[in-house]
């Protein structure tokens, strides 16, 4: 884990480091998910038997429809399908235990930092984000992992998401497409504004000008040509979109969107609040799979690595400066 | 036919770049209005920041006088569609900030002052203000850059010199900050 430490400033003042938390972990989190391992070898063993006969009987039939004179291709996919659906089935009981160590382990996490960790978020709407342009449009959302709270007594709101667009083709079938995959998050911004800015991704010429098309208020053109090349600014008010968007300031979003990947981070100033969608390739929080050791501490450590992102955007971004500079 | 075509071809040009140029005047003057609304808020502030200070900074009064002077010339009226007094009116605002910095430099001298309540409230006012002032500088400055890159550029200069549409100052601020202010100086 690079950067500051987060850990043990709410609670543990004096010790700002690891250390606390190993402490932590194994006076409290060790012991939950120890009972939950010691489940995990007999249900990873009864995944293993149904799969495994599945699988065999599945190819045991694959095998005697192949000598067959006659071959139905729907019987193979049939036969795809069942061996599928059981190794599904088989799978379930390991991914609950999965999420039993997440859930425990997130819980644990949070209120050691002073956050609260809900899996199915309350209170969340996309209709604004969406109104924004932070998220393309969607036709089913899986929302999961909220996480409230403050940072250095910035007031924030996180959670991930998975948005999927349905569409057609020529031959009526659907087609599922993910079309973001990551956080979405809003942050306490104190200084008083009214209006919206909106900083999305730059598309280049050509893309800017079918992306651009029906964003809220006008291109607000900015002087640092390093930012203006990564991103597009629009904004209703042009003095408070540079307001808000001072050198520094913009400085610092460019630095935040290094370590999260340029193309991954929009941002937008709206409601007195700082919004902020920021792409991801994988499941967050997840720490692993049920097929490794749900004890192992690197599991706990790949989570720490996720939960630092919301302390590298107030430190990145200077949220927690009196000033707002 | 082909002649009529091309100078018909030409005036439309020459209309469209009018066009643009006007479209630049507007922003800019737009950009100058918006600049004139936060300045207002400054010019507001002021007698409330100098009535808090009075109380502790007796001694001070050649500064107070300054700010006063440099207040009242920053406050004339002025023809916005010429450039001469825009400029004036910009840099009269500058010589009022630089004041305004020599004043709280020399209030840093006064620990009752600066630990006073209601100017602790009217200096984060104050910064807030000149926050909302910068940032309207530079819409102004960007909308001056456009207009002065239209105007100056041929064959934009042809048809701003023919339509009367001229540069416009920038709003600078650099210079004026690091030397102390004279109010004389833009009387």
């Amino acid at each position: 884990m690079s950067g500051p430490s987060p850990w043990g400033e709410k609670e543990h003042q004096k010790a700002p480091t690891m250390e606390s938390f190993q402490r932590f972990y194994e006076r409290e989190l060790k012991a939950e998910l120890l009972a939950l391992e010691q489940m995990r070898p007999a249900k990873l063993k009864t995944f293993y038997l149904i799969s495994g006969a599945a699988a065999a009987a599945g190819l045991t039939a694959v095998l005697i429809l192949l000598t067959m004179t006659e071959i139905k291709p729907q019987f193979l996919v049939i036969i795809g399908m069942i061996v599928f659906g059981i190794g599904y089935l088989a799978y379930r009981p390991l991914a609950r235990l999965q999420q039993d160590a997440k859930i425990r382990t997130m819980t644990s996490l949070c209120r050691f930092l002073g956050l609260n960790y809900y899996l199915k978020p309350r209170g969340t709407s996309l209709d604004r984000l969406g109104e924004l342009d932070l998220i393309p449009s969607y036709n089913e959302k899986k929302l999961e992992d909220q996480i409230v709270g403050d940072v250095r007594g910035v007031d924030f709101d996180l959670f991930e998401a998975k948005l999927i667009r349905k569409t057609r083709d020529s031959k009526g079938r659907t087609r599922r497409t993910t079309v973001f995959r990551g956080l979405l998050c809003q942050f306490d911004f104190h200084k008083n504004f009214h209006g919206t800015t909106i900083i999305s991704k730059d598309h280049t010429k050509f893309g800017n000008f079918f992306a651009n098309m029906g964003k809220i208020g006008e291109r607000i053109k900015l002087e640092d040509p390093e930012f203006e090349r990564i991103f597009e600014v629009f904004g209703t008010d042009q003095v408070e979109s540079r307001y808000l968007l001072t050198p520094v300031f913009m400085e610092r979003i460019r630095q935040l969107s290094q370590m999260v990947g340029a193309s991954n981070l929009q941002l937008a100033f709206d409601r007195g609040r700082l919004l902020l969608a920021i792409k991801k390739d994988k499941n967050s929080f997840e720490g692993g799979t049920a097929f490794t050791n749900l004890t192992d501490v690197t599991r706990i450590e790949k989570t720490i690595q996720e939960l630092t992102l919301i302390y590298d955007v107030v430190d990145k971004l200077r949220l927690e400066l009196a000033t707002r500079v | 036919m082909i002649t009529l075509s091309i100078l018909g071809g030409l005036i439309l040009i020459g209309y469209f770049w009018y066009v643009s140029l006007v479209g630049k005047k507007n922003n800019a003057l737009e950009a100058l209005s918006s600049i004139d609304v936060q300045l207002k808020k400054r010019h507001d502030l002021l007698p409330n920041i100098l009535k808090i200070a009075k109380k502790f900074m007796d001694h001070e009064k050649d500064i107070m006088t300054k700010v006063t002077e440099m207040r009242a010339l920053a406050g004339r009226d002025y023809d916005r569609n010429n450039a001469d007094e825009v400029s004036g009116h910009l840099k009269a605002e500058s010589g009022l900030q630089a004041a305004m910095m020599q004043f709280f430099a020399v209030a840093e001298n006064y620990p009752d002052l600066k630990s006073n309540q209601n100017m602790i409230r009217a200096q984060e006012t104050f910064e807030e203000v000149e926050g909302h002032i910068a940032a309207a500088r530079r819409f102004y400055n960007s909308a001056v850059t456009a207009l002065n890159n239209a105007v100056q550029i041929f064959p934009g200069n042809i048809i701003a010199g023919m339509a009367k549409i001229t540069s416009m100052p920038y709003f600078e601020m650099a210079e004026i900050e690091k030397k102390p202010v004279d109010a004389a100086d833009y009387l």
